[in-house]
């Protein structure tokens, strides 16, 4: 007999975080636009809501994984709405990155006069797709195949494979954003330079962007696989992260095919 | 016993024992009850909700919604399905006075 609940599922308990959560948005929202428009105090704004936010997302996770890992909130049913909801989340930004390539390829197929109706635009210089992008694309695949590595190691049970594994995953995800910023800095053109550089930082940038947030992602389960936090019943945690990583990796291809290389030569 | 604690970890040991008592006690499938062979549900108290939905195919119906309590045998008045309650937990009123429990 079940004592201590009469139900599998988890009835959360009040939390201030949603609130200070949705302020630091809004102080980072309405700080971001006056900083950009050069507002006075635009730039203190812009901090406090970032403080803001990042302190929420730390508070919160942490009491998400007290609630699982310490206090045994997450039965079967509940990882089982854990993993519905993040397979949401990835679909609703495999949408937000449609819109960037959709923009892209708008803008690539027709080109308008005002940029001398060639793809790339007249005047701009763009990189060589056989440097730099192509070396990052089998730098990023080959992290996801180290977090499959890692996955394994967990089913089995081999518990320091698996940080071994993170480790590796997390390094070359660290060289790949190495690269990318390298290549950020070298690019001969900028985001105000045509709908060309425009394009171009959105889409590799936003990707860039979720490179950084799977890189923390993974190492924040690389830290709770070496804490002994995941088992190989019990590893949602770890699987998002997983599921997350293979999403970045398969966006990758779209910018190298359709940025770099169809829309560089 | 993998690492676990709390109702995750009672969830586990219930299975080991080949025990699902909450998934008996949440979704109650059976034949259809008769006045002589009523249909069992079970609850931790001594009254609960339960709703009928008819029989198979055809004699489905829309789910009649009713309080089925300890010792009184229910009949649905659309499809004259039979239900009785059969208290697996601790029993008594089910209004929840005392117990901070979720």
């Amino acid at each position: 007999m079940i004592e201590s609940q009469r139900h599998s599922y988890h009835l959360v308990d009040p939390s201030p975080w949603p609130i200070s959560g949705s302020l630091g948005a809004l102080a980072t929202t309405v700080g971001g636009v006056m900083y950009m428009h050069s507002f006075q105090g635009g730039a203190r704004l812009l901090s406090l809501g970032l403080i803001f936010l990042l302190y929420t997302m730390f508070v919160w996770w942490r009491d998400v994984l007290r609630e699982s890992t310490l206090e045994g909130h997450h039965t079967k049913v509940v990882q089982l709405g854990l993993r519905y909801g993040f397979i949401l989340f990835i679909v609703s930004e495999v949408m937000f990155f449609f819109a960037f390539f959709w923009a892209s390829s708008h803008s690539s197929l027709a080109p308008t006069v005002e940029i001398g109706g060639i793809w790339p635009p007249k005047g701009i210089g763009v990189l060589d797709p056989w440097e730099i992008p192509f070396l990052n694309t089998p730098i990023l695949l080959s992290s996801g195949a180290a977090v499959t590595w890692a996955h394994h190691a967990i089913l089995a049970g081999k518990e320091k494979r698996a940080v071994y594994a993170l480790v590796a995953t997390v390094f070359l995800a660290l060289v790949f954003t190495g690269f990318q910023g390298m290549e950020y800095y070298q690019a001969p053109f900028t985001i105000s330079d045509s709908i060309y550089g425009s394009t171009f930082f959105l889409a590799t940038g936003f990707h860039g962007f979720h490179v950084i947030i799977g890189t923390l992602f993974l190492i924040i389960c690389g830290i709770r696989q070496y804490l002994g936090h995941l088992t190989k019943e019990h590893h949602v945690g770890f699987e998002a992260a997983a599921w997350y990583w293979h999403f970045v990796d398969v966006v990758r291809l779209f910018p190298f095919v359709s940025i770099y290389w169809w829309g560089g030569i | 016993m993998p690492i676990a604690t709390g109702h995750e970890r009672e969830e586990l040991a219930a299975e080991l024992e080949g025990k699902k008592i909450i998934e008996d006690v949440n979704n109650p499938v059976g034949p259809f009850g008769t006045k002589e062979a009523p249909a069992v549900v079970k609850s931790y108290y001594d009254k609960r909700i339960v709703g009928c939905p008819g029989g198979e195919g055809e004699d489905e119906h829309d789910v009649v919604w009713f309080w089925l309590e300890k010792g009184k045998l229910h009949g649905c008045p659309v499809c004259s399905q039979y239900f009785v309650l059969e208290v697996v937990g601790p029993g008594g009123p089910l209004d929840g006075h005392g117990d901070d429990r979720h």
